[in-house]
């Protein structure tokens, strides 16, 4: 058994992607939507995706919806959303137990399939919009997401370091979008919105799991056929972001107990892999420079993560301390940075980083929506390949492009969120 | 003494696995996953942040500890004499990590390669506890700031009230981690005092799921662990009482919507009692509060909870409630409406429409579970410290009965054993 991948363009703005492997004993479709972000079109798009996995045109009630779910051996329409750089793609995933392994044979994918489709293009919408019930229900999980967006506070520094990081730019919106949006959202306007995603956005559909989910394709497909589709935008995900002139530096103090630090890097260095790769041997692995010095030999930090955002190519790091240790740990990020750039690590450090890379990547084979997420990233980078494919391009990095990848990297931001006590008792002091 | 074999199968799922019991005194469960790239790995032994009063055949007396020291003692086997022992899963690729439950201690890798020396390597560093107390001080201020971090949490907190509020004297009212002031009580010594005691062979499982050969597997196996005597471990609890500590206990943090966890004590359980009893309060909590019941659609209409309402069964040593939690403006009145809803259910019976619909989705989480390298080693894990068989629930699910629900819906959800933890701005 092994992953069998094809891509396909249908035309229209449709791509197909199917990802077999009989080793599972599940079958999913996802359906995605792919828009540009804007401060509005999170919170609708947000909403119309909830509203679609309520209810729809022949099954009215939630509770029957959800009734005919769990009927069907706990299958699953759920939403999906992810964004890459500055596009959001948001839509409904089905998912289901293959029909062999149901009590009796039960035929149930195409059921599970036909609710799907029938969420999206027959949803319980009349004159008036969305079933209005379900549209103030879904409103108020919409406006409760946005508000609850302050209760992880490492999450909540991320969001208000990237609007700073990405100033003026999509990317600068958060994933849960803003509560003055989703207070405005209407009905009737929702409708207009739901109907130009069906028509203008480009469409990524994937189907994957075990290949029993070829039969749901034709399905979908048919269902796409009947709908009239244009003015399809064309899209480019790769959109780097500006270098501010002087690295900006921000704090804010909240009801926090833990000091976060989140410092943004950008680069114009321009290769996906070898920016990755010296990401992990700098702060990605639990042998990486930062976790070896930060955490291990300084103390100073239990969480410190470096990540990068390939579509934007910036690096961001984000580590929490006490707020004493702020700047001593900023100084140390900097420092094994540097010290990357000027070539102090092994041969052999290098060696494990790749090995550890390749283990992300290759274990991607072993779920079925990890196996749809690795495709989804590959279409955002404009390359179609498989894990194995990227990890023996990865065994080719030299030293070298690690070093150059870190000389690059620019201090862009600093955002600090730390407890507002502190600022009192120091102030007496 | 030789290594003795049993297997377990079930065909309607398709899986099966087998347990080695090795003679050095460790079981080791096995799951060959043909096709899966990764090798999941699961070291573990029972000791979590609940024992913390125990007794070997070598003490007179029960001895108690500090709290967290069993979290403690989770970082500080990762660091050997000589090297950490990331240093050395860096060498084959396998993501290693761990993790202190308030009943296990569990050292797990993942990887796609070498996973036969990754699990030598795993066998080793458990088995060769290093502490100075310099080492055992170095690692203070991480544990501190991993305490501290994980006190900006506040659905976390709300979680550990409840708990505070549920039991009375139980240890599981006692984070994980301990407490900051806590942790500045534990020294080298007293982490060999627990080490000794607890990662006893006989005491620990060992789990691995993927695309394994069995014969490489005990080969490692054989050449890695150390035979151990068994240390004859008793654990102590105090008495709990019947009674909740406190009904309603409410904190101040700031959230976007108050959030509310509400639990309901029962009595605790082991074995194939514990796996029956857990196995009706997940179906009972599915019948009360699931997205397709009338309480849901009632709770959710009236804007009494959002999205973010779940439900969850919560056991242990000594330990075990029903809990649902989410986000409300009216907490107490979830609470109130959660309890009229179990009062009808016990005056008028099960929907038998919906149950066998919920048995039905079941059975289809059951299998979907098989999907999964590393949810197959946490299942066999939870299965194995439990010393049951994984594939026992599947014959329970399959004979469970409405009946059996109404006879222990008395005792699992006893309205007059329930607490709810608030917090709010």
């Amino acid at each position: 058994m092994s992953v069998s991948f094809s891509k396909t363009e249908c035309g229209r703005g449709i791509g197909l992607t199917r990802i077999y492997d009989d080793k599972f004993k599940s079958v999913c479709s996802y359906i995605f939507f792919v828009t540009k972000i804007d401060k509005h079109n999170i919170a609708s798009n947000s909403l119309i995706s909830k509203l679609l996995i309520t209810s729809n045109s022949k099954i009215k009630s939630r509770t029957a919806f959800n009734k005919e779910l769990m009927r069907l051996y706990g299958s699953s329409i759920a939403v999906a959303s992810t964004r890459a750089g500055d596009y959001q793609m948001i839509g409904l995933c089905a998912s289901c137990l293959c029909d062999k392994f149901t009590i009796g044979g039960e035929q149930i994918s195409g059921k599970v399939t036909d609710m799907m489709l029938d969420c999206l293009f027959s949803p319980d919408i009349d004159e008036n919009g969305f079933n209005e019930k379900y549209f103030k229900m879904r409103k108020q999980d919409v406006i409760d997401a946005v508000k609850a967006s302050v209760n992880d506070k490492r999450g909540y520094a991320l969001i208000k370091a990237r609007k700073e990081i990405y100033k003026g730019e999509p990317s600068e919106n958060s994933a849960y979008g803003e509560l003055d949006e989703a207070l405005k959202l209407e009905n009737k306007a929702l409708v207009e919105e739901y109907r130009k995603l069906l028509k203008s956005a480009r469409v990524e559909i994937i189907v994957a799991g075990h290949s029993d989910a070829e039969k749901n394709v034709s399905k979908i497909l048919d269902a796409f056929d009947k709908i009239p589709r244009d003015e399809i935008a064309d899209i480019d995900y790769r959109a780097f972001s500006p270098l501010k002139p002087e690295p900006a530096a921000f704090e804010e103090k909240i009801d926090v107990n833990q000091t976060k630090l989140v410092m943004a890097f950008k680069t114009g260095y321009d290769d996906i892999y070898v920016n990755k790769l010296m990401i992990m041997l700098f702060g990605g692995a639990p042998f990486s420079k930062l976790f070896m010095n930060v955490r291990e030999k300084l103390s100073l930090c239990y969480y410190r993560a470096a990540g990068f955002a390939d579509t934007k190519n910036v690096m961001i790091v984000d580590s929490g301390m006490e707020r004493e240790n702020c700047e001593r740990a900023k100084e140390e990020i900097l420092a094994q940075l540097d010290a990357i750039a000027k070539g102090d690590f092994t041969d052999e450090e290098l060696d494990n980083t790749k090995l550890a890379l390749c283990t992300g990547f290759k274990s991607n084979n072993d779920t079925v929506s990890d196996m749809a997420a690795w495709y989804l990233t590959q279409f955002t980078r404009n390359e179609l390949c498989s894990p194995e494919e990227i990890c023996e391009r990865l065994l080719c990095v030299t030293r070298e492009q690690i070093a150059e990848a870190a000389k690059a990297m620019r201090l862009d931001t600093v955002y600090v969120v730390s407890p507002a006590e502190e600022t009192e008792e120091e102030n007496e002091n | 003494m030789k290594t003795e074999k049993t297997v377990y199968k079930n065909d309607k799922i398709g899986a099966q696995y087998t347990i080695l019991h090795h003679p050095s005194g460790l079981d080791i469960y096995l799951m060959k996953m043909e096709g899966f790239s990764t090798v999941n790995a699961a070291f573990a032994t029972r000791y979590g942040s609940v024992n913390t009063t125990f007794k070997t055949g070598d003490d007179k007396d029960f001895v108690t500890v500090p709290m967290g020291i069993a979290h403690y003692l989770e970082h500080k086997l990762f660091e050997n004499e000589d090297c950490d022992v990331f240093e050395l899963y860096a060498k084959t690729g396998a993501n290693g990590n761990a993790y202190t439950s308030f009943d296990q201690t569990v050292y797990t890798f993942s990887c796609t390669d070498n996973y036969l020396d990754s699990l030598g390597i795993l066998l080793d560093f458990v088995q060769a506890p290093y502490f100075t107390e310099q080492t055992v001080e170095k690692e203070r201020g991480i544990i501190a700031q991993e305490i501290k971090m994980c006190s900006d949490s506040p659905e976390r907190q709300c979680f550990y009230n409840l708990l505070k509020a549920m039991y009375v004297n139980h240890p599981v009212r006692i984070d994980i981690a301990g407490t900051v002031e806590s942790i500045q009580e534990i020294n080298a010594e007293l982490l060999y005092k627990c080490y000794n005691a607890f990662y006893d062979l006989h005491n620990m499982i060992l789990v691995i799921a993927g695309d394994v050969d069995e014969d490489d597997i005990l080969a490692v196996c054989d050449e890695h662990l150390k035979s151990s005597k068994d240390r004859q471990l008793e654990v102590s609890f105090p008495d709990e009482p019947y009674e909740v500590a406190q009904e309603v206990i409410s904190e101040s943090f700031t959230v976007g919507t108050p959030l509310f966890n509400i639990g309901f004590k029962c009595d605790a359980a082991k074995g194939q009692e514990l796996l029956k009893k857990q196995l009706c309060a997940n179906m009972l909590i599915q019948l009360i509060s699931n997205s397709a019941s009338p309480l849901y659609k009632k709770l959710y209409e009236l804007g009494l909870i959002n999205n973010a309402f779940s439900s969850e069964v919560f056991f242990g040593e000594g330990y075990f409630s029903c809990i649902f939690d989410g986000e409300s403006n009216e907490p107490l009145k979830v609470r109130d409406m959660i309890i009229e809803e179990i009062e009808r259910i016990k005056r008028e019976g099960i929907d038998s429409e919906r149950f066998e619909i919920i048995k039905k989705s079941a059975y289809g989480s059951l299998v979907w579970e098989f999907n999964n390298t590393e949810i197959c080693v946490n299942n066999l894990l939870g299965a194995g410290l439990m010393r049951v068989d994984l594939f026992d629930t599947v014959d329970h699910l399959a004979a469970l009965t409405e009946q059996d629900l109404m006879d222990n819906i008395d005792e699992l959800f006893d309205t007059k054993r329930v607490a709810v933890s608030i917090i709010q701005n």
